[in-house]
């Protein structure tokens, strides 16, 4: 006896009484990964329509990141009259090519404005898609969710197919699918230490949270590293002396590479001539309640996520998101 | 009369220990190698995944899961015990009586052969 209706990926699918939504699609020979059906694996998230009440059992054990985005267990949600999963990528949006400022010769700053909102959060990203040939690539968002227009950081890739096309495309469209991603501030903790560290672009994301800190009041440590191997690579560094000044709680620090050339201009004092890792493992020795961000480059996130977690972090806390370069077809 | 699962304190008590772990099983270098996976995420859901097991927790996994999920690996009775041997250890951090830790070795023990592929 039919009691509710499943909807997934467009599709709906009848749900018999007290059937979880893993039960049903099962049932309706749809292949959802799945292991010990106990909710403790999680071999069988899913996401739920953003705004979606989920039961507190079908969020149990996952990361609060996920559970702000609608993540849950399949196998510990019972199915609800009209309840809608499956990949959120569709519906995507419009936004159009507003402002584009270069930050130095490599990353252009791109300015869109969306149609309409996407429900992004601040460190999330989105897939940028070029509508002539449907061309896709991933960047994240370092504006704030109320700020009018989304901003990217597009680093320009040699011969790239989409980012020296995005650094000239004022006036143009493009589609926007998302939000995805975990690098979210986390909004009941304002007195958490946070450790937002990154290499290249990966400092749009951490700007996005640290912004998102900041403005909510943020009480605890906010810990901002930004490393390049050459002075060209701290692309924001200005700015974020700015904000360094600004906010008394913003602790900022550059990396910069043992053979950068000489500088002695804006925040000097604060740039420290040491690659980031053994930078930030001479600096921080116990990382137990920080919130640890590591964007950019994924052989330097991956390393610092070990040494965050080895460090007392909890894993829940820590919210990689390494930059993988498109593969290339 | 409680469950040994019970009596730990539940998924909260698998939720301390399963982080204390799983540090010491990545640098542990008898069986690190096992556990330094790129996908931490992932390793600590079997992570957790185990110890509720091992906890006598609710859990679907058979011995052929057990079975299946460690083939091809040439696991050894060292790794086994080392594997014991932190899991000890963990449960003594959080200060387990000793004859709960003994529940609890019993248990995971008792996958021994499915695990090692024997």
């Amino acid at each position: 006896m039919t009691v509710a209706t499943l909807r997934f990926q467009e599709q709906a699918f009848e749900a018999e009484e007290s059937e979880t939504v893993l039960e049903c699609l099962l049932r309706h020979d749809v292949a959802v990964p799945s292991s010990c059906r106990a909710g403790v694996c999680q071999s069988c998230m899913m996401q739920a329509e953003p705004g979606t009440a989920l039961p507190e059992r079908a969020q149990r054990g996952l990361r609060p990141s996920l559970r702000q985005t609608g993540h849950f267990l399949a196998c510990q949600c019972p199915v609800v009259e009209g309840l809608q999963v499956g990949s959120f990528e569709q519906p995507s949006c419009s936004a159009t090519v507003e402002v584009v400022r270069w930050a130095s010769e490599r990353v252009a700053r791109v300015w869109l404005r969306p149609e309409r909102g996407l429900g992004q959060l601040p460190g999330q990203f989105v897939n940028v898609v070029r509508p002539s040939d449907g061309t896709a690539r991933s960047y994240s968002v370092a504006s704030r969710s109320d700020d009018a227009l989304l901003e990217l950081h597009v680093a320009q890739v040699p011969d790239g197919k989409l980012s020296p096309w995005l650094a000239r495309a004022v006036g143009e469209t493009v589609t926007l699918r998302g939000p995805h991603g975990d690098c979210v501030y986390p909004e009941d903790d304002l007195d958490a230490p946070l450790l937002l560290a990154g290499t290249g672009t990966g400092l749009a994301p951490l700007l996005g949270v640290a912004r998102e800190a900041l403005a909510r009041g943020h009480r605890g440590r906010v810990v901002l590293v930004h490393g390049s191997l050459d002075l060209d690579g701290l692309y924001l560094w200005r700015e974020l002396c700015g904000l360094e000044r600004e906010y008394p709680q913003l602790e900022l620090i550059g990396s910069v590479g043992p053979d950068a050339g000489p500088y002695a201009g804006v925040g000097a004092e604060l740039l420290r001539r040491e690659l980031i890792e053994p930078l930030l493992r001479a600096e921080l020795k116990k990382l137990a309640g920080w919130h640890v961000y590591l964007c950019g480059s994924p052989a330097v996130v991956k390393s610092l996520k070990r040494w965050a977690f080895l460090a007392g972090a909890a894993l829940d806390h820590i919210h990689a998101d390494p930059f993988e370069p498109a593969a290339s077809v | 009369m409680s469950t040994l699962y019970e009596r730990l304190g539940g998924e909260a008590a698998v939720d301390a220990a399963v982080d204390l772990f799983y540090r010491k099983v990545l640098v542990d270098e008898r069986i690190s190698q096992f556990f330094d996976t790129v996908d931490m995420d992932a390793q600590r859901a079997k992570q957790k995944a185990f110890l509720t097991f091992a906890f006598g927790g609710p859990s679907a996994y058979s011995g052929k899961d057990m079975r299946a999920a460690h083939r091809g690996m040439n696991l050894t009775q060292e790794h086994f015990d080392a594997v014991m041997e932190n899991l000890g250890a963990t449960l003594a951090e959080l200060q387990v009586p000793a004859e709960w830790i003994a529940e609890a070795a019993g248990i995971a023990a008792s996958v021994k052969a499915d695990v090692l592929g024997h």
